[in-house]
């Protein structure tokens, strides 16, 4: 089923990143606004607050291609009331415009946290939109609360390290990608045992996927729970230590960028329907 | 709403011949690899050794479905645009082709795989069944088709009354709770609900 | 990027149909997007809808209605008429409603051919047609001048039935050039049984109309598989309202076929070939239970036991004292039939007893059992034990055997010269008469209409028929006997595709599909009706029918004025008709049926073969010499061959069965089977069959975890004649012991020879079978490995 779906794979990844790093971006202003005042905060946080909007930018031109019909992409929006798929892009427009306005604004100066605040909320929405699109589908794979857990998870570690990349001297980045990151993975590393005891349990499509997971996407399962595990203790170190070189914190984005990349793909891979037979 | 309309399959003699996806998928001009009508074969069983020979105990079906213009129909539910859509006058769940923009989101949502996205339309099929023929007063391809008279449609009320033996919930069908399908079948002997498997 | 790119390519292709109109169906279908493309630029159009038929060769013969728009074939509705307690609708099957893919196909033969590499090499080059006419005239003078008229042969051939096919217009132009052709009898279809059935009775007119089988209490089904086969159009639908009716039915079939799964209360498995052992045990059971109906036998039957014998017959030939064990001292007990079929002998006891009582019963037997070395052994058994049960000649029961209806529908043929085509080979053994034809005699190779052959055969004509190469036995032997090009000298093919036959051919010349020309259409026997099967398209590229370009040829020969009488085809078709207007009082006459489609003839009750003789044998006599059923034939008794060709039916083991010791090295026995996805060889390549079936080999859960091979897994099957790929469907619905592949797939040889798409006839064999040198394409050991 991947092949169909890598613009979706793309899709929640640049989202789920860019809801991540504005999360933190909200997260180290907080700490700052509260050593100094919201000018300031804002202004050490400029980088990755517009780095989180192009990231967002660029999630929605992605989800274009998902579309066998884009021409109509605009009437996506017309069922919010019972579609999570509605929900999802409403959301990611109210993030984009929230975004806007707080660019703006903080452009002008007029420092207040309030909008800031309001967008990271939006991302937090979107991400919770996303995970409920798989999650009221016919996919066992995809309906567990696991959808959920590891959505959070992969927009609290790559928020967290790609907060760390882009800003990794200024104060208050540090605890806030720190805790992100170990969150994240804690959550997506520890749940892991208990979804797996639930395919396992479950339908016939359950226990497919997991056949799956266990077969021909077994390396990709290794190379996750792997790079997932070392991003968790390279993250501890460089916390714990206060690393600050900007090779060791690269390296970490990208050890822990291919670590949820491998996930994400194993996601899309084991997606199989409850079917007929 | 006015009635709901439904399917009725004679299970028992379904040979599984696919006449009737053949012939939906020449009505409906689909491309390889879309068929709004599937047949799904279930077997199993095995054989005993008595002495110098096997004994069977074997069983076999097949399972004919569409779509099923479901009571709660999850497709429509999860479609953002509002084109997969539940006709309020007879119940039909077909999609809008021109509000349909292949975001595929419907062909997760159904546990009948009676959704199915076209690469060629750029754009989800699913059984509508046969409204331009249903309008003309025709009968539905698949139904015509079928070589042992096995496919019946119409108000599903009356198909149930029609055949009081008839059953939502063959083996190997999904839970029918899940969307609360509009399709019924007398059951072959091997795939009564619950029985062997 | 793939996403990325299907979308461009999308609108491309929506513009390049808005802008092209009609030929983008041609177009779509070219850039292999798929064989039911949108066809948006008719979408306003009303269309016009033309009745049509299906023939592929199934037995059936559907009714079409076309769906036009702008000469393009948009829909393919079938009969639109609703059942009523006269009539039931004639509804074609997923081959009939696919066959629009066929004419779209762009794999289609386009133009004309001549062979160019080595003969089976698949080169070619284009001609003009002609160029391609004068070839065959040319070729046609030079080997008849050279080896005379019978070396000139019209091989069996059966894309295309009814009198618009080919066969019939050049056999007819050969009559009138060569004075006569080489022809054959029998059918690869049916070779056994209508050659042994006449034994016994005279005639292959063996069954009841299907109308008739609600009448029965039991239904045996031996080898019979209609579901997949088709077997006359409806067939299924008949056996359905029979079980409906109350009628038990019980399938033996090595396969829990769809057939089985649809109808059947029982399922017996039984090793192929084997039945005549399953039938003598019943027998056996029968006689010893006394539950045998000896007042049936004593008045209407020959040779039943040693008080009814042809005079001058030597005591201890009679059936009863075969199986009786009295002749060889083996008595036929279910016990020894135990071994022989795989089936319980306490099962074996059950159906005799079954059979015998539950009455009346119908043992019907498909042509499965009789595609056997032994075959013809498999079909005199079953007569035999219809007529032990009494249950011939009356409603509800069946007399086994062939089994084709009383009488059908008949029209006029297209008429060749008196005389000619007397001279006739067993349709099988056309390589072997290429090879050493001028040894062939009457008596050795059964030749008949003529006490031996004046020559091999030097020229085939293959029109419309896939027989050259892939639905004869053993091709590599067929491959390399056509590869020698000093053996037969020119071999011409007319067909829609490339096929594995066309690629041995001289001469490629591209035909028409059924949609486009006129023919009338008659099923095999079951059915009351023939369709005017209308033409609803010109026929595309350069494609022409085989009379349209026979006409050239004649011309050619100047013979024009003689072989077409000015006619066209439809004319050929007005003509057939004045038949069925003498044969059927209520034919409407050529114009009516012409624009009806369907002509139905009135029956007033189902037939039941035999019924007369049954009323009053002393006035209506068998068609036998003795002019009784003859369950001991003289005529077989005089062919002094008491082993392989006995006087009364007897299991005859076959070679390549179960008890021969080639089962050391080749443990498994493989059958085919006629597949719901291909009539024969025809749809092999058809998109949308693929879909519906994909070509695969059933093997049992015992077998496959013998030898490692998983569900899905591609597998090597081979014997000493060759190996095949196919993929592996390991299912319970086949018994231990046994393999099966359906028959039909594209024989498409790797570069190491062996085959990779699962065509069944790199692994049958030449050898004719005992009785009637028919086919025995079922009987065949071979081994599997996981590939
Ligand atoms: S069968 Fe599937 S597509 Fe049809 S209405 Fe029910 S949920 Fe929707
Ligand atoms: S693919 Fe079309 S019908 Fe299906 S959910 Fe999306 S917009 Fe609705
Ligand atoms: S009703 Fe029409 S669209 Fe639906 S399955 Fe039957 S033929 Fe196809
Ligand atoms: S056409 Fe009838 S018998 Fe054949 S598969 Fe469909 S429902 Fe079954």
């Amino acid at each position: 089923m991947l092949h169909a779906e890598w613009p979706l794979a793309l899709f929640t990844l640049l989202g789920q990143a860019a809801a991540g790093i504005y999360l933190a971006v909200v997260l180290v202003r907080e700490i700052l606004a509260r050593r100094s005042d919201a000018g300031q905060a804002i202004k050490a946080t400029v980088l990755p607050s517009l780095v989180a909007g192009g990231l967002m930018i660029a999630a929605a031109i992605v989800s274009f291609l998902h579309l066998g019909s884009p021409l109509g992409a605009y009437r996506v929006l017309l069922q919010v009331g019972s579609s999570w798929l509605s929900r999802e892009i409403a959301a990611t427009m109210l993030f984009g415009l929230l975004w806007l306005g707080s660019v703006v604004v903080e452009r002008r100066g007029g420092a207040g946290l309030l909008l800031g605040r309001l967008t990271a909320l939006a991302g937090v929405v979107l991400v919770l939109c996303m995970s409920m699109i798989y999650q009221s589908s016919v996919i066992p794979a995809w309906t567990s609360a696991y959808t959920m857990v590891s959505f959070v998870a992969t927009t609290l570690v790559l928020g967290g390290l790609g907060m760390l990349a882009l800003r990794p001297g200024v104060e208050g980045v540090l605890p806030v990608a720190g805790w992100m990151t170990l969150a994240g993975l804690v959550l997506q590393l520890g749940g892991l045992p208990l979804y797996l005891g639930q395919l396992a349990q479950g339908s016939a499509a359950g226990r497919a996927s997991l056949t799956l997971l266990m077969g021909a996407w077994q390396p990709q399962m290794w190379s996750f729970l792997v790079l997932g595990s070392l991003t968790a203790v390279a993250a501890a170190v460089v916390w714990q230590r206060r690393v600050q070189s900007l090779r060791v914190v690269y390296a970490l984005l990208l050890v822990g960028l291919v670590g949820e990349a491998m996930a994400r793909v194993i996601f899309y891979a084991i997606g199989v329907p409850v079917a007929v037979g | 709403m006015g009635q709901q309309l439904g399917f009725y399959l004679n299970q028992q003699f379904c040979m599984g011949c696919k006449t009737c996806a053949v012939a939906c998928k020449d009505k409906n001009d689909m491309e390889i690899g879309v068929n709004l009508r599937r047949l799904t074969e279930v077997s199993g069983g095995g054989f005993a050794k008595v002495g110098d020979t096997y004994v069977p105990e074997v069983f076999a079906y097949w399972i004919g479905v569409s779509c099923n213009h479901c009571d709660h129909p999850k497709c429509v539910e999860n479609c953002p645009t509002g084109a997969m859509h539940k006709n309020p006058e007879d119940g039909v769940v077909s999609v809008d082709q021109t509000k349909c923009i292949g975001c595929r989101y419907c062909t997760w949502s159904c546990p009948y795989g009676a959704p199915q996205y076209s690469e060629q339309r750029g754009k989800t099929q699913k059984c509508d069944m046969c409204a331009d023929y249903r309008a003309q007063g025709k009968d539905p391809a698949c139904v015509t088709s079928c070589p042992m008279r096995a496919i019946e449609w119409g108000p599903i009320d009356e198909l149930k009354k029609k055949h009081p033996d008839a059953v939502v919930a063959v083996h190997g069908l999904p839970d029918p709770l899940m969307t609360s399908p509009n399709t019924i079948y007398t059951s072959h002997k091997s795939a009564v609900s619950g029985g062997r498997k | 990027m793939s996403e990325k790119w299907s979308i461009s390519r999308r609108s491309l292709l929506k513009w390049s149909g808005a802008l092209a109109g009609a030929a983008a169906v041609g177009g779509l279908g070219a850039g292999g997007v798929g064989p039911f493309a949108p066809t948006e630029a008719n979408a306003d159009s009303e269309p016009k809808v033309i009745p049509t038929g299906c023939s592929n060769n199934c037995g059936g013969r559907c009714v079409i209605r076309a769906h036009v728009k702008e000469g393009v074939i948009t829909r393919i509705e079938s009969d639109p008429d609703p059942d009523s307690a006269e009539q039931m609708a004639l509804r074609g099957c997923l081959r009939g409603r696919s066959y629009r893919s066929i004419v779209y196909h762009p794999d289609r033969l386009k133009y004309p051919m001549k062979r160019v590499g080595k003969r089976g090499e698949g080169k070619f080059e284009r001609i003009s047609w002609d160029e391609a006419t004068t070839m065959i005239a040319n070729e046609l003078k030079r080997i008849n001048e050279k080896h005379g008229a019978l070396s000139i042969y019209p091989h069996y051939a059966s894309g295309i039935s009814g009198p618009a096919a080919g066969t019939g217009f050049i056999k007819r132009l050969l009559g009138l050039y060569a004075g006569d052709y080489l022809n054959y009898y029998g059918t690869y279809s049916s070779g056994q049984t209508r050659y042994a059935t006449p034994y016994t009775y005279g005639t292959s007119n063996s069954g009841n109309h299907r109308a008739d089988w609600v009448n029965s209490k039991l239904i045996i089904l031996d080898g019979f598989n209609p579901a997949e086969t088709v077997f006359g159009t409806n067939t299924m639908y008949y056996l359905r309202k029979a079980k409906e009716a109350g009628a038990k039915i019980i399938v033996i079939d090595p396969r829990y076929t769809d057939t089985a799964l649809a109808l059947a209360d029982e399922w017996i498995p039984i090793r192929p070939g084997t039945d005549s052992a399953l039938i003598d045990a019943m027998a056996y059971t029968m006689i010893k239970e006394n539950l045998h109906d000896q007042a049936f036998l004593d008045k209407y039957c020959l040779g039943f036991d040693e008080e009814h014998m042809p005079a001058g017959t030597p005591a201890g030939n009679s059936y009863k004292t075969y199986v009786m064990g009295q002749a060889d001292g083996q008595p036929k007990t279910p016990e020894w039939a135990q071994k022989i079929t795989g089936i319980p002998a306490n099962r074996i006891k059950a159906l005799a007893r079954e059979y015998a009582m539950v009455k009346p019963g119908a043992l019907i037997q498909g042509f499965g059992p009789q595609r056997h070395a032994n075959g013809e052994q498999s079909v005199r058994s079953a007569t035999l034990l219809a007529c032990m049960t009494g249950n011939v000649g009356r409603s509800g029961g069946h007399a086994s055997g062939a089994g084709y209806p009383p009488s059908t529908v008949t029209f006029g043929g297209i008429p060749v010269k008196a005389g000619t085509g007397k001279v006739q080979i067993s349709c099988f053994i056309w390589t072997d008469a290429i090879v050493r034809g001028a040894e062939m005699t009457a008596e050795k190779d059964l030749i008949v209409g003529a006490a031996k052959l004046p020559s091999n055969i030097k020229l085939i004509f293959n029109l419309a028929g896939n027989t050259l190469v892939n639905q004869h036995s053993d091709i590599n032997k067929t491959a390399q006997i056509l590869a020698d090009e000093s053996l037969c000298e020119f071999i011409v093919t007319s067909d829609i595709f490339m096929s594995p036959s066309a690629k041995f051919s001289d001469l490629v010349l591209p035909g028409t599909t059924t949609y486009e020309r006129d023919n009338i259409l008659t099923p095999w026997g079951h059915g009351e009706y023939a369709i005017y099967s209308n033409k609803v398209i010109e026929p595309m590229y350069e494609c022409r029918e085989e009379y349209d370009w026979l006409s050239d040829v004649a011309e050619k020969l100047g013979l024009k004025k003689e072989f077409t009488e000015g006619k066209s085809l439809e004319d050929w078709m007005k003509f057939c008709c004045e038949g069925a207007a003498k044969a059927h009082p209520e034919f409407p006459g050529f114009e009516a049926f012409k624009k009806a489609g369907v002509f139905r003839r009135k029956v007033a009750a189902p037939e039941i073969a035999f019924a007369k003789q049954i009323a009053d044998p002393e006035k209506n006599k068998f068609a036998t010499p003795s002019g009784k059923i003859e369950l001991f034939s003289k005529a077989l008794f005089d062919r002094k061959n008491p082993q392989f060709v006995p006087a009364v039916p007897k299991y005859v083991p076959a070679f390549d069965g179960p008890s021969d010791p080639l089962v050391e090295k080749y443990p498994l026995q493989m059958t085919g089977w006629h597949y719901k996805r291909r009539s024969h060889s025809t749809h092999d390549n058809n998109p949308v069959m693929t879909e519906a079936g994909r070509q695969e080999m059933w093997i049992n859960p015992i077998d496959a975890d013998a030898r490692g091979i998983a569900d899905g897994d591609q597998v090597k099957i081979f014997n000493d004649r060759g190996a095949t790929l196919i993929p592996a469907k390991v299912t319970t619905r086949i018994m231990p012991g046994v393999i099966a592949v359906p028959q039909g797939a594209w024989y498409a040889p790797g570069k190491d020879g062996v085959d990779t798409h699962g065509a069944i006839n790199i692994l049958t064999t030449q050898r004719g079978s005992y009785m009637s040198n028919s086919n025995p394409q079922h009987t065949n050991l071979v081994e599997v490995v996981k590939a």
